[in-house]
């Protein structure tokens, strides 16, 4: 049986190599970050391969930057449902559980909250942004279950902002929908 | 929300003959807005230096600010002024602008034709109510200003 395999560790291990600023340092890198991962699931290896392929190119391109995003989209895919297995945080609680409980909380004590600065500074709020990338695709999932005011953590969290000037919640859930299919986030 | 819920935090709520829900839940406009009487937007100064103002309206060229003075600037722009209490007055419509004890805005609502007043609860229902005060409570704050218009056709 596998050991746990926590996602904090894979991104403390990732973030403290840096990229390479020499084209002949790319596999030791990307060799890093692989033996960061280990061997814990068939499905996590052919996800890594995937990304190896394509930040590889990106490197050859010398786009560090476009690679290290990658690397961080990956760890925000693993920590996500689709690769369930041993990837948890340090708290034993799978992101999807812990979003959930913050999500209901949120939900339900910002019911009566006519501003949206109070309502994103409500504590649930704020720990659901603490939880980074591994979020995204489930505020997404909330957003189209039922249109809310996600969009300040959705930017917080990806430094993107695909509905600035739409000031209705309908046209600026759509515009997040709409980049989240385009990013493979949701379906 | 049902009434019962409503009413817990809305204790006076509990003796006023005019209290009912008047719409369901609604996240696409607030109190703001609602008063205003615009039930597709949410009205709300979302400071500048927010990570996104997205999904929210403010009224142009009116400063971005969580005060008295930008919200009687917003009203204003679709016609409201300040006025001395919220008395019915004949071919008028008022709105009551709530604080909190820190002296920010925190709720609004309006006067219809026939006297009653509507609110809409946050990301809630819109309720009615006799008077400004019934509803005054630790969320809601209490009412601080009156403005009005000549009531629209």
């Amino acid at each position: 049986m596998s050991q746990p395999l926590y996602v904090d560790d894979v991104l403390k291990s990732w973030k403290t190599t840096p990229a390479p600023s020499e084209r002949d340092d790319r596999e030791s890198w990307l060799g890093g970050s692989r033996s960061g991962l280990g061997t814990a699931h068939e499905e996590l290896e052919a996800r890594l391969a995937s990304w190896a392929s394509e930040a590889s190119e990106e490197l050859g391109r010398q786009s560090h930057e476009r690679a290290w995003r990658l690397r961080e989209l990956l760890a925000s895919d693993l920590e996500s449902s689709s690769v369930p297995l041993k990837i948890r945080r340090r708290t034993g609680v799978p992101v999807a559980d812990r979003f959930g409980a913050l999500a209901e909380s949120w939900r339900t004590e910002t019911l009566l909250e006519s501003s949206v600065t109070r309502m994103a500074m409500h504590r649930a709020y704020q720990q659901i942004i603490g939880l980074g990338y591994g979020v995204v695709p489930l505020i997404l999932a909330e957003l189209e279950r039922e249109p809310n005011y996600w969009f300040w953590a959705l930017t917080s969290i990806t430094g993107e902002d695909p509905a600035a000037g739409e000031d209705t919640l309908e046209g600026a859930t759509a515009c997040w929908l709409s980049w989240g299919r385009e990013h493979g986030y949701i379906g | 929300m049902n009434a019962e819920e409503i009413c817990v935090i809305f204790p006076g709520l509990t003796v006023d003959p005019h209290f009912r829900i008047a719409s369901p839940h609604d996240p696409a406009y607030n109190c703001f807005a609602w008063a205003a009487g615009d039930d597709h937007r949410w009205w709300d100064p979302v400071p500048l230096i927010a990570p996104t103002r997205a999904g929210v309206h403010w009224p142009a060229h009116v400063p971005v600010l969580l005060s008295r003075a930008a919200f009687i600037a917003a009203y204003a722009t679709i016609g409201y002024e300040v006025c001395a209490d919220p008395k019915l007055e004949e071919g008028f419509e008022k709105i009551a602008l709530y604080e909190n004890a820190d002296g920010e805005p925190v709720h609004a609502a309006r006067q219809l034709d026939s006297g009653v007043w509507t609110s809409k609860l946050g990301r809630a229902n819109d309720i009615e109510h006799g008077a400004p005060e019934t509803i005054e409570a630790p969320l809601s704050g209490a009412p601080a200003l009156f403005l009005r218009r000549p009531r629209q056709a």
